[in-house]
């Protein structure tokens, strides 16, 4: 088949919601789920320079009373939010503005299993530009014995036109 | 000074930062796929603005107009990166002697971050007070993030359970 003819036939399959596609107050529970390990938790670690040996050394974490290298908090907050981004703000075309009140709650340790999920907590049009809105998300994460390990409100921007044409694969 | 307290620095125990202290940390990194690309997918941030060039030089053109400038790549360093860069740069000074890192608040991304941009970090203390176990207390931290032109790109702040030297430097 020539390219022609394959672009013709082939239907873009989209990923990612709309602005008006989310309603506030819905539960999201979002795909995948991801085990940490500990080449996970050094590489984010050092990568970051992220000096506290609590991350690095499992001698020292163990004379801290954890069971092994404590997995670095950031990086489950990274995987925590890289979880809910196809659900949440992959298909809304704007920049992540912020997060607000993180807490960790309990540490993560190497071989736990992460999951997330969201509920939208708030969208609105911008004041200032009709074809701008802002979403807000409560996200909470949780290891694979269901103890939530984190959880954490985001926003992003979405710009109206940038959706649509992403949505519509015209880039 | 005992096996534990050797391996890390002896002057940011919790008794030693005092409300107000303002530092300009030593080291900068410079982002690049290592960084942003590695992370963003091994974190499973499925938003492409962060990984497809072709994608962002074609549809990118809003966000470089908010940043102009000559650059190799239109990517879009993912805002979780760059934060946790800056949390980084900054955690020798800070959370070294951290029991553990609590939580993060007000996060903002103020600037895009493209690859070869470099960041460097600067924090203040905030808050100190004690915890509910003696042998460590509460430390707020304002973090900022700054690119080499003196833009800040993100601001942030950290709760983190720091050990009291008292307790533990001798350990």
């Amino acid at each position: 088949m020539n390219i022609e003819d394959l672009k013709a036939i082939a239907v873009f399959r989209p990923r990612g919601r709309i602005f008006d596609e989310f309603e506030i107050g819905e539960m999201i529970h979002h795909h995948w789920g991801r085990t940490v390990t500990e080449a996970d938790a050094i590489q984010f670690t050092h990568l970051t320079l992220s000096y506290n040996p609590l991350y690095s050394n499992a001698e020292y974490a163990r004379a801290h009373g954890h069971p092994g290298l404590v997995v670095n908090p950031h990086l489950v907050f990274n995987v925590i939010l890289g979880l809910s981004v196809e659900d949440c703000s992959e298909g809304i075309a704007g920049p992540f503005l912020g997060v607000f009140d993180l807490t960790y709650h309990q540490p993560v340790y190497a071989g736990d299993t992460l999951t997330a999920q969201s509920v939208t907590t708030d969208k609105r049009v911008t004041d200032g530009d009709p074809n701008k809105g802002v979403i807000t998300w409560y996200t909470e994460g949780f290891n694979q014995n269901g103890d939530r390990v984190i959880d954490f409100r985001r926003s992003n921007l979405s710009d109206f036109r940038a959706a649509s044409m992403m949505r519509k694969g015209e880039w | 000074m005992g096996p534990l307290a050797r391996l890390t620095s002896g002057d940011n125990y919790f008794e030693h930062f005092e409300v107000g202290q303002t530092i300009r940390h030593s080291r900068g990194k410079t982002i690049t796929n290592l960084e942003n690309v590695n992370i963003t997918n091994m974190v499973m941030n499925t938003a492409h603005g962060h990984f497809n060039e072709d994608f962002m030089a074609r549809y990118g053109k809003s966000t470089r107009k908010s940043a102009p400038g000559k650059r190799d790549s239109d990517v879009i360093s993912y805002g979780g990166v760059n934060f946790s860069i800056v949390l980084g740069l900054s955690s020798q000074d800070t959370i070294e002697n951290a029991l553990a890192e609590t939580g993060l608040d007000k996060i903002s991304l103020k600037h895009p971050v493209f690859h070869g941009d470099t960041i460097y970090a600067y924090s203040r203390v905030l808050e100190k007070r004690a915890s509910d176990r003696a042998d460590a207390g509460i430390i707020v931290f304002q973090h900022w993030g700054v690119n080499q032109n003196d833009q800040i790109v993100a601001e942030l702040q950290r709760t983190a359970l720091i050990k009291r030297h008292s307790h533990w430097g001798n350990r």
